[in-house]
């Protein structure tokens, strides 16, 4: 059934006083309308009735005490939040403290043992150096040399460039079979150019 | 509406460490606190959470108060938004929840309304209140049962008086089709 607004606004005060009087005249020449609204006013009450009901009265009187309990009770337990927050961090501090105090001892560890090989190799290197020729002549090497020159420096190179085994295998060359390969397609002044720049720059 | 200076030396005393002030202050406002958490959920379980929750905070937060309204108001301001926090948490859980149709009625059996006649208008109060929207529900309720104006509702709610009106004509509205048609 649809419901009447104008009843609504009315038994709610929310009309104007023009509003209302125009209501009030309709309502007074109208029996159905009277009827209408006193439906409305019917239902509002039924609704609206059960204000004042009476429920069991040590209800009432024990809120306060229920409510002191509960009190106690979440004093306590704000305590376990508290411990378990401060543990966790405390945990995440030492497991953060103990990684980076292993790393960090790791990698001197590994640096310390580098900067001695560098230094191992820059020293053979220049003795060898020293003993033979400033300059290598790449065609005069016998493959004993030319060996040594390559191991040496293949370890100059990987200890400043942090090179790992692995890679240090892809760089180095079979001194026999890829060297020639590589000097192939340049004459021999050019090679031993562009090797004794290299070794210049890198150690001199 | 309240004793506004008797509020004023309750909180104080509150305030100053007096715990007796605060029984005080449950004792004069349990009942408003319990009947509106009552309406907005619908039974006495819920409404009993709710209450626990409203004392909870007030403890907690009584010492923060600072008159901007009245004490009335601002327990009236907690109770409605805990009673519709509880009831969207409520849903949720229900969603979610195995529960089956016959543990929530016997959830609902329990109740301390002892006089059968009144606990059934109650029900059925309950029962056509809870198929209106919550904020529908709880103008309807602060002014019909609060007997409370739109200006003070807006004070609780925190909504325009012109918003809670036109809540409170749809409430009405909706809660006069859904009478007529049960008695059709």
């Amino acid at each position: 059934m649809k419901v009447n607004d104008k009843i609504i606004l009315y038994l709610d005060d929310q009309m104007s006083e023009e509003e209302k009087r125009i209501f009030e005249s309709e309502l007074k020449n109208s029996i159905v309308l009277q009827k209408e609204l006193e439906d409305y006013q019917n239902i509002l009450k039924e609704i609206t009735e059960p204000k004042n009901i009476l429920i069991e009265e040590n209800y009432f009187s024990q809120m306060i005490p229920k409510l002191r309990g509960r009190i106690e009770e979440r004093k306590k337990l704000k305590i376990i939040p508290k411990l378990a927050f401060g543990i966790t961090t405390i945990a995440a501090v030492l497991i953060v403290f103990f990684f980076t105090f292993t790393n960090k001892s790791v990698k001197n560890e590994i640096n310390s043992m580098n900067t001695e090989n560098a230094q191992n190799s820059n020293t053979e290197f220049s003795s060898i150096l020293r003993n033979g020729s400033n300059q290598i002549n790449l065609g005069n090497l016998s493959n004993e040399e030319a060996a040594k020159y390559d191991s040496v420096f293949n370890k100059m190179i990987s200890n400043a460039l942090s090179l790992t085994p692995q890679s240090i295998n892809y760089l180095s060359a079979d001194n026999n079979t890829e060297l020639s390969n590589m000097l192939q397609g340049i004459d021999q002044k050019e090679a031993n150019d562009i090797y004794n720049q290299l070794l210049h720059k890198k150690i001199f | 509406m309240t004793d506004s200076n008797s509020d004023f030396e309750l909180v104080n005393s509150f305030i100053a460490g007096s715990e007796s002030a605060f029984n005080k202050i449950v004792l004069k406002y349990q009942q408003k606190i319990y009947w509106h958490a009552r309406r907005m959920t619908g039974n006495h379980l819920d409404a009993d959470e709710v209450v626990q929750e409203v004392l909870i905070v007030l403890y907690n937060k009584l010492k923060d108060f600072q008159f901007k309204s009245s004490l009335y108001t601002w327990i009236y301001k907690i109770t409605s938004t805990r009673s519709i926090n509880y009831l969207r948490k409520k849903n949720l859980r229900q969603y979610f929840s195995f529960e089956d149709s016959e543990t929530k009625g016997l959830k609902s059996k329990e109740d301390l309304v002892k006089n059968l006649e009144a606990k059934e208008k109650l029900d059925r109060v309950h029962e056509v209140l809870n198929k209106i929207p919550l904020k529908q529900r709880e103008v309807f309720i602060l002014r019909n049962f609060d007997e409370l104006s739109y200006e003070e509702i807006s004070e609780i709610t925190g909504g325009s008086v012109g918003g809670l009106k036109a809540n409170y004509f749809h409430a009405i509205k909706k809660i006069m089709e859904l009478v007529k048609n049960d008695e059709s």
